[in-house]
């Protein structure tokens, strides 16, 4: 299995090296001049060139104070969500039962029964009268009140939706001594009635042999949210970050001295660098927590479905990121950016739902399969497949080809689009200007 | 004449920083009032106060007879401003950022007219946010007078102005006065000052330090610069004991700051000049100017 | 899926979660980096020194809002209904009406609230995607509230996203009963009053960075 991983990445390198190898030869669209002769100097300075925007844009992130903080607060967040459970699960909830009456003692063991089955510790108080009940539940001082062994009394009603411990053990309760009431009713013998509870369910078999049928698969479920969140979060700061520049006509400065396509090369690279290094934090941050609190998080997880969300998560970064940054180049101020944010979003999240849905469900439908080759929702399609594994190797390979060459599409798109939108904001002369200095 | 801003014993404190320092001054109606001073002096702040931005700590504004901080839209309805930063929603077009400023005023000059004022009528079409940094300026300015204003706020409106610009600017301004517009403005130049304003304040930490009609203070304040190569083998001393006066070397010459006492000084210096055969070379005498004013005044003069 | 406490479609899960996710994404960030992008370029102060009625200005911020959001609540119903086969009631488009009107109000008036702590347009144009996008998640926008811990969706009910994400899947998947329900209104105009009667106090027309 490893062998297979280690060919899809040797594909992939193969695959962007030949696609650089091209555009060198031919240069990019709206070549340069230093390009087309492809000195090795040239190739440097263009390297330079976009290494210098890159790092630019690493400085202004990093230096930013909301940067700063959304990586604190997420830090907190993490931290709360991995420690909190853990802290709630080391004392076992207690069930206290109040007794009004008399209580069999067969009915006695089908209430521990039931705690048992849950998990809980009970404890059984015995009152005098209804009303001593009612007091009880209202100052909180037991969670349920059995009556005479035929009504169960609560303070509030039961959520419908709540599966919390102590909704099911009332109504677990509730269930076990309706039957105990029935088995009496029917006039059984203790035997048959011991029989009665050691009612087992029947085994299912099925004609054809299939796989064998899965739950919902956890690995998928937080790597699809844990790609969402992250490329609807980074894929704005493009939209925002080549916004913002345009307006502030830092970009004419940076035109001056740089072609379009490295500035833009340069900003998603940095806006990358910054939002992978964010993301690597929070995920050490995450692992060394749950390591401390002894919680599980990546047990009996498969390294190859871990591999393939990361995988999917930097391939989707650089395949929306042209989408964000050409949009970002075509609005003019940031409450217009931030109308576009949502319709842009879209894709993202219907890649999202289907897979969601999937990884939930536990069992992918052929049309989810399809999805799982277009670059729109493969991020998110491709790992659930790889999770419920579904994929083989080659399948996982054609999806990751497909994904590099739309994106070195779009990237070009991309630039050229670009390269038009910022052109137009700027004055006469300088388009002219440039034009000169790009052909 | 009647006043259109009166102020009295103005203070404005900004934590331990005293911004403006208990400042009392009026403005005429009909005139070009200035308010000079460094960056940091209290000027912008001033204003604030008088277009209602901010409220003073201690003492009294009143700008057409009312407390700007509490005064009514009718009373805005009289005012025009160029603020000192400006930006503009860079996608309307020149026409259309004015028409919408032109909307909220009772009694708004025409636009075209407005543009033609400002010598926008070549840009009326083109999108505010293509404007050069002087261009922008000038939508500045037309915002501050599309609403025809009896007093007209002009917080360093020039900024950036070419030459030409400048004294294109000058004319507008001094049509709205003819009009009959009350003006105030704060300028770092001192020529715009001397040109345009009938009377000035110069400000220095938060205090008015000068104030008068750019000829008085000029006449009151500026000192008559004497300056003349040092003739060889003749100090500083015995120059003292010629004329009865300090001089100072500077760019080597021989230069002195004088009030009344010019005409004395010049006729000893003649006299003796005239009865040693001494011939003084680069012999300048030069007018004081509002700069020589202004550097005396906030006391960077040294 | 049953995510309050009766069987809810996927898709009418789904449209109205992000109906609602919609809403706080365009009206609650937008009006936010609007506001705080013209009063640091200096247009606001511009305005209040113009004899413009200072209503005007929110006004128009609403009403541009409003008509944003009818705009991409009906393309959202019409993709729901058209590609994904919703069916919703007759009447359920009224009540999504009524709380797409109550989801503009509320986060126009927090965003007000907000703008005196936002002091560029840039912190608020990335503080208000990332709020909407966390507080989605406990919402029931993008996940099932019964994945979540229970405390969580608890705190939810009374912040204003779920209320109205959850009173749109209600509105949208209903056979029987009333389309409306009262408490999104109670939560929804509670943020919105207490937001609103907050930015009067704390709102301000001049730059903050100077």
């Amino acid at each position: 299995m490893k062998g297979t991983y280690a060919i899809v990445l040797v594909a992939v390198v193969v695959l962007v090296r030949l696609a650089l190898r091209r555009r060198r030869r031919r240069g990019p669209s709206g070549a340069s001049t230093t390009h087309v002769t492809t000195s090795e100097s040239a190739r440097e300075g263009t390297h330079n060139v976009v290494a210098l925007v890159c790092e630019r844009e690493i400085r202004q992130r990093v230096r930013g104070r909301m940067f700063r903080a959304a990586t604190v607060v997420i830090l907190l967040g993490v931290g709360a969500a991995i420690v909190i459970p853990s802290l709630r699960h080391s004392h076992t909830p207690t069930e206290r039962v109040g007794v009004v009456g008399t209580l069999g003692a067969d009915s006695r063991a089908r209430v521990a029964a039931t705690a048992a089955s849950l998990g809980v510790k009970l404890h059984v108080t015995s009152l005098a009268t209804r009303a001593a009940a009612t007091a009880a539940l209202d100052a909180g001082t037991i969670d349920v009140a059995i009556l005479n062994g035929d009504s169960l009394v609560v303070k509030n009603p039961l959520p419908p939706t709540s599966t919390s411990s102590a909704t099911q053990f009332v109504r677990g309760v509730a269930v076990a001594l309706g039957v105990a009431r029935a088995q009496s009713a029917a006039g059984l013998s203790s035997r048959q009635i011991a029989t009665l509870a050691r009612a087992t369910p029947l085994a299912i078999t099925s004609v054809h042999a299939g796989k064998s049928g899965r739950a919902a698969d956890p690995t998928s479920i937080v790597g699809v949210i844990l790609i969402f969140i992250m490329l609807s979060q980074y894929l704005g700061w493009i939209l925002v970050g080549v916004m913002e520049e345009k307006s502030s006509r830092i970009v004419e400065v940076l035109l001056s001295a740089v072609r379009p396509i490295q500035v833009v090369t340069g900003k998603v690279l940095g806006i990358g660098l910054v939002a992978f290094a964010q993301a690597g934090i929070i995920l050490v941050w995450a692992l060394i927590l749950a390591r401390i609190v002894g919680s599980n998080l990546i047990h009996g997880t498969a390294p190859w479905a871990l591999a393939s969300i990361l995988v999917w998560l930097v391939l989707g970064y650089s395949f929306y990121c042209w989408i964000y940054a050409a949009a970002g180049s075509m609005v003019e101020r940031q409450d217009q950016a931030q109308t576009l944010a949502f319709p842009l979003t879209l894709p993202l999240i219907f890649g999202y739902v289907i897979s969601l849905t999937t990884a939930s469900s536990g069992t992918a439908a052929g049309w989810f399969k399809v999805f799982a080759y277009i670059p729109f929702t493969a991020p998110f399609a491709m790992p659930t497949l790889v999770g419920l594994g579904e994929a083989t190797w080659w399948q996982f390979s054609a999806a990751v080809a497909i994904d590099v060459v739309c994106t070195i599409a779009l990237a070009r798109g991309a630039a050229v689009v670009y390269r038009r939108a910022i052109l137009r904001t700027g004055s006469r002369v300088k388009i002219r200007e440039l034009r000169s200095h790009s052909h | 004449m009647t006043d259109v801003i009166e102020v009295n014993n103005l203070t404005r404190r900004f934590g331990r920083l005293v911004a403006i320092d208990d400042i009392s001054f009026t403005v005429h109606e009909g005139e070009i009032f200035g308010l000079l001073g460094e960056n940091g002096a209290g000027k912008t702040t001033t204003l604030e106060i008088l277009e209602g931005f901010q409220k003073p700590d201690r003492g009294s504004a009143l700008v057409l007879g009312h407390n700007p901080y509490t005064a009514h839209r009718q009373w805005r309805d009289r005012i025009g401003l160029v603020l000192q930063e400006s930006d503009f929603d860079p996608v309307h077009t020149v026409t259309e950022t004015v028409s919408l400023f032109a909307g909220f005023f009772s009694h708004p000059r025409a636009v075209d007219e407005t543009l033609a004022l400002v010598g926008l009528t070549a840009k009326a079409k083109e999108r505010v946010g293509r404007l050069s940094g002087g261009q922008k300026r000038r939508v500045d300015v037309a915002l501050g007078i599309i609403g025809r204003p009896s007093l007209l706020f002009l917080d360093e409106p020039t900024t950036g102005f070419d030459p030409i610009a400048r004294a294109d600017f000058w004319t507008v301004i001094e049509g709205l006065r003819d009009e009959g517009t009350s003006i105030v403005l704060t300028t770092h130049y001192m020529e715009e000052a001397e040109r345009l304003c009938d009377r000035l304040a110069i400000m220095a930490k938060g205090q008015i330090v000068a104030e008068g009609t750019s000829s008085t203070l000029i006449s009151e304040m500026g000192a008559t610069t004497l300056r003349f190569e040092l003739p060889r083998g003749l100090g500083l001393d015995a120059l003292r004991a010629i004329t009865g006066i300090d001089f100072v070397l500077r760019d080597n010459l021989a230069t002195a700051l004088l009030g009344a006492e010019l005409q004395s000084v010049l006729r000893r210096l003649m006299t003796w000049a005239e009865s040693t055969e001494v011939h003084l070379h680069r012999l300048e005498v030069l007018r004081p100017s509002l700069t020589d004013v202004f550097l005396g005044a906030t006391g960077n003069d040294r | 899926m049953a995510a309050a406490g009766y069987p809810i479609s996927a898709i009418a899960f789904y449209s109205g979660g992000l109906t609602a996710y919609g809403l706080m994404l365009g009206t609650f960030t937008s009006v936010m980096v609007a506001v705080v992008g013209a009063r640091e370029a200096g247009w606001l102060k511009r305005f209040r020194a113009s004899p413009m009625p200072p209503g005007a200005y929110l006004a128009g911020q609403i009403v541009f809002n409003v008509i944003v959001s009818i705009a991409l609540v009906v393309v959202m119903m019409a993709t729901a209904t058209l590609v994904y086969g919703l069916r919703p009631r007759a009447d359920a488009y009224a009540a999504v009406l009524a709380y797409t009107l109550l989801g503009v109000f509320c986060f126009t008036a927090i965003a007000l609230a907000i703008t005196r702590v936002m002091t560029t347009d840039e912190m608020a144009s990335s503080a208000g995607p990332f709020v909407t996008i966390a507080l989605s998640f406990t919402s029931g926008v993008f996940l099932p509230p019964d994945l979540l811990p229970h405390w969580l969706v608890t705190a939810s009910n009374y912040l204003p996203l779920e209320p109205l994400a959850q009173s749109l899947q209600h509105a949208l998947s209903l056979r029987v009963g009333s389309v409306f329900q009262w408490h999104p209104f109670i939560v929804l105009g509670a943020w919105g009053v207490a937001a609103f009667v907050a930015a009067r106090w704390t709102f301000t027309w001049q730059p903050l960075r100077k």
